[in-house]
């Protein structure tokens, strides 16, 4: 079975031309970041695990429509964050999609790199959840494929100030949080 | 110490198998054409047929335009008879109908009642 580590090319080529196994190597390859992504998102399983689906699916079905090939997980997350957006509507339609909350002006995000120690950690989930669903797309996307500043702009369709400020302010509020905590 | 990376995906690593499960679901469902694929598959399978059954139904189409209305006219108009053959039938028809009823033929003068001048000859003043 083809596997595909990090550090490697994703056989994204070989996708293209219809290739089985190059899709289950895809598929393998962020079914857990983006299944992670998803839940942080709307915290319900079934729901995620649909989500989860629907944009392998759809992946594979429009795999034309994506430019360049090394920006397959980037694209690929963008599908799952339209769903993400598709369901908040469908489950929360008062509220404005959650692309469009909270504008803060632009700051450059701090060289920070934050690490969580053992006990900390039930805190940091709880700090991650109290974000604001803009705020906490950004940081996941961050957190968990290190997206750059303008693929985590193209996933969440904002401007890409607009998501430097929201990782700035997210990442402060939680080194705030956590320093807070580990007092 | 952990990343935050390491923390999510550990907490999600339970749901492995049931993402593996999904992975399967995704890969059977590519193997299986859509719904407008097999539509497609299926009407380029019959395409001989349709053109075939089309061209029936022109052939069709242009001998029953070709038979119908213009040439029913010329038939109909062929069965009318004349004004005269009709007005002779309608006279004969009419002679019967009086031999049967006994009434006089329409040839002979119908009796007529005396004239009123002539009525008044006959009365005498007394």
């Amino acid at each position: 079975m083809l596997v595909v580590r990090e550090h490697q090319q994703l056989p994204v080529r070989e996708a293209r031309a219809g290739d089985a196994a190059a899709w289950n190597a895809l598929f393998k390859r962020y079914q857990l970041p983006l299944y992670t992504y998803v839940f942080e998102l709307i915290h319900h399983e079934q729901a995620s695990l649909d989500i989860v689906q629907e944009s392998f699916i759809n992946a594979a079905r429009h795999i034309g429509a994506l430019r360049e090939n090394d920006k397959f997980g980037s694209w690929l997350f963008g599908i799952a964050h339209q769903k993400c957006a598709q369901h908040w509507r469908r489950q929360r339609p008062e509220n404005v999609p959650i692309d469009e909350q909270n504008n803060f002006p632009d700051a450059e995000p701090g060289p920070v790199e934050i690490l969580v120690r053992e006990e900390q950690e039930a805190a940091f989930m709880k700090i991650l959840d109290h974000l604001s669903p803009p705020h906490r797309a950004v940081l996941l996307l961050h957190f968990v494929e290190d997206f750059s500043i303008e693929e985590i702009a193209a996933i969440t369709g904002a401007r890409a100030g607009t998501v430097k400020s929201r990782l700035h302010y997210a990442k402060d509020a939680l080194r705030k949080l956590l320093t807070k905590e580990s007092k | 110490m952990k990343t935050p990376k390491e923390i999510l995906l550990q907490r999600h690593e339970a749901v492995e198998p049931k993402l593996d499960a999904v992975r399967q679901n995704a890969l059977s469902a590519l193997a299986r054409p859509s719904l407008a694929q097999s539509w497609r598959g299926f009407i380029f399978s019959i395409r001989w047929h349709l053109a075939g059954l089309s061209a029936v139904w022109m052939v069709v189409l242009l001998l029953s335009l070709d038979s119908t209305p213009g040439s029913t006219l010329v038939i109909a108009r062929d069965k009318i008879p004349s004004a005269r053959v009709l007005l002779a039938s309608l006279l004969k028809n009419r002679r019967e109908l009086m031999e049967l009823t006994g009434t006089p033929p329409a040839g002979e003068p119908v009796a007529l009642p005396p004239r009123r001048s002539e009525n008044q000859s006959s009365i005498e003043v007394v």
